[in-house]
């Protein structure tokens, strides 16, 4: 039985049965501001502090010192965690990553392997596009960096933004080679906004089919009970559900 | 009263000693203080020249010549993949102590002053 990986999000490793399987890629996909860089930061920090996993942390964007701050809002120390060498926070560009997971002798690669890498949050996969817009070419792409870390077994996490309802199409290659997609999205119920969460695919694993509430408090990322009574959540405008 | 001159070289012979010859040896232009900053808040970063340049918000050929020689100075550490010469701060752990001193005394207005004047007296922009 493949061991499962908890995230560490309340309600969220309940919706996957447990948590990610282990050595799965996972999209995480969502609009600005959902909390796609929030919930890699408690997968990381719960990897490390609760079950002694090493984590490696990149970012293409968002400047390291501004993740360990906003991380610090949560209570977790990472530049602590860093100290100790069970984190790493690497700042990059997406050709230099690429070539990096290439290189068997690069300093990355012996990061991962020395430290004993189990989880990477890669934040944001959208950077790729800096380097093709063919999607032939990104698919490519894709598969390299999975597979580099597939190879080590690692559990992976991916952002990636995306605006409106976006679900999978035939051109997101993206969608096809991870195993595991998070949808975090805005909802407007009663003229306030909610968030909103759902496991779109889990590849080779059973998960809640439901969509649920989430916040972002102090601690993290909270799921809690399922959507009741409404469609066309996906829409960000549901509608009461006619009464049967 | 002493003038500003006077005060301002008062104030440099109060510094760490070796905080005081880094800055003598190695920051001699604002370009180089920012990119160093940058790298002790960020020190896993890993990127071009023309990278750390948008990272600082200098121009890249600016940022390229100054990186090449603080890499021969020991402040960085560059190493060329794939065609590029990708640079990430030193390892050296004496290096960074100075390094983190620098930033921590620099979070003084006044040391800050003290910092600017020896860039401006070193001819550095």
């Amino acid at each position: 039985m493949t061991k499962r990986v908890r995230t560490g999000v309340t309600g969220l490793d309940e919706m996957l049965h447990g948590g990610f399987l282990e050595g799965a890629a996972v999209l995480v996909q969502g609009a600005a501001g959902t909390g796609k860089t929030t919930l890699g930061l408690q997968f990381l920090y719960t990897g490390i502090v609760e079950e002694g996993e090493p984590g490696l942390l990149i970012t293409f964007e968002e400047f390291p010192s501004s993740l360990l701050r906003d991380a610090q809002e949560h209570g977790w120390d990472l530049r602590a965690l860093e100290e100790t060498n069970k984190l790493r926070i690497l700042f990059t560009s997406p050709s230099i990553l690429l070539s990096s997971l290439q290189s068997p002798d690069s300093p990355l690669n012996d990061t991962i392997l020395r430290w004993g890498i189990r989880r990477v949050v890669l934040d944001s996969v959208d950077h790729f596009q800096r380097i093709s817009h063919d999607p032939v070419a990104l698919r490519e792409i894709y598969t390299t960096v999975l597979n580099a870390l597939k190879r080590e077994e690692i559990t992976s996490l991916l952002t990636r933004e995306v605006s409106g309802t976006r679900l999978q199409s035939q051109h997101d290659k993206l969608a096809y080679v991870v195993d595991t997609i998070l949808m975090m999205h805005y909802v407007e119920v009663n003229s306030a906004i909610e968030r909103a969460l759902l496991i779109l695919k889990a590849r080779g694993s059973a998960h809640a089919q439901g969509i649920h509430k989430y916040e972002i408090k102090p601690g993290g990322i909270f799921v809690t009970e399922r959507f009741e009574g409404l469609q066309g959540l996906l829409t960000g405008m549901p509608s009461r559900m006619p009464p049967r | 009263m002493p003038s500003h001159n006077t005060l301002l070289s008062d104030i440099m012979e109060e510094m760490d000693p070796d905080v005081l010859v880094f800055i003598k040896e190695h920051i001699s232009s604002f370009t180089r203080w920012d990119v160093i900053r940058f790298l002790h808040e960020n020190p896993n970063t890993e990127d071009t020249a023309e990278n750390l340049a948008r990272f600082v918000g200098r121009a890249p050929h600016v940022i390229a010549g100054e990186a090449r020689e603080m890499a021969e100075e020991g402040i960085l550490r560059a190493e060329t993949a794939s065609g590029h010469t990708i640079y990430r701060l030193t390892t050296d752990a004496q290096m960074r102590q100075l390094i983190a001193d620098l930033v921590e005394a620099a979070r003084d207005r006044t040391f800050r002053m003290k910092l600017v004047y020896h860039i401006l007296r070193a001819g550095g922009r």
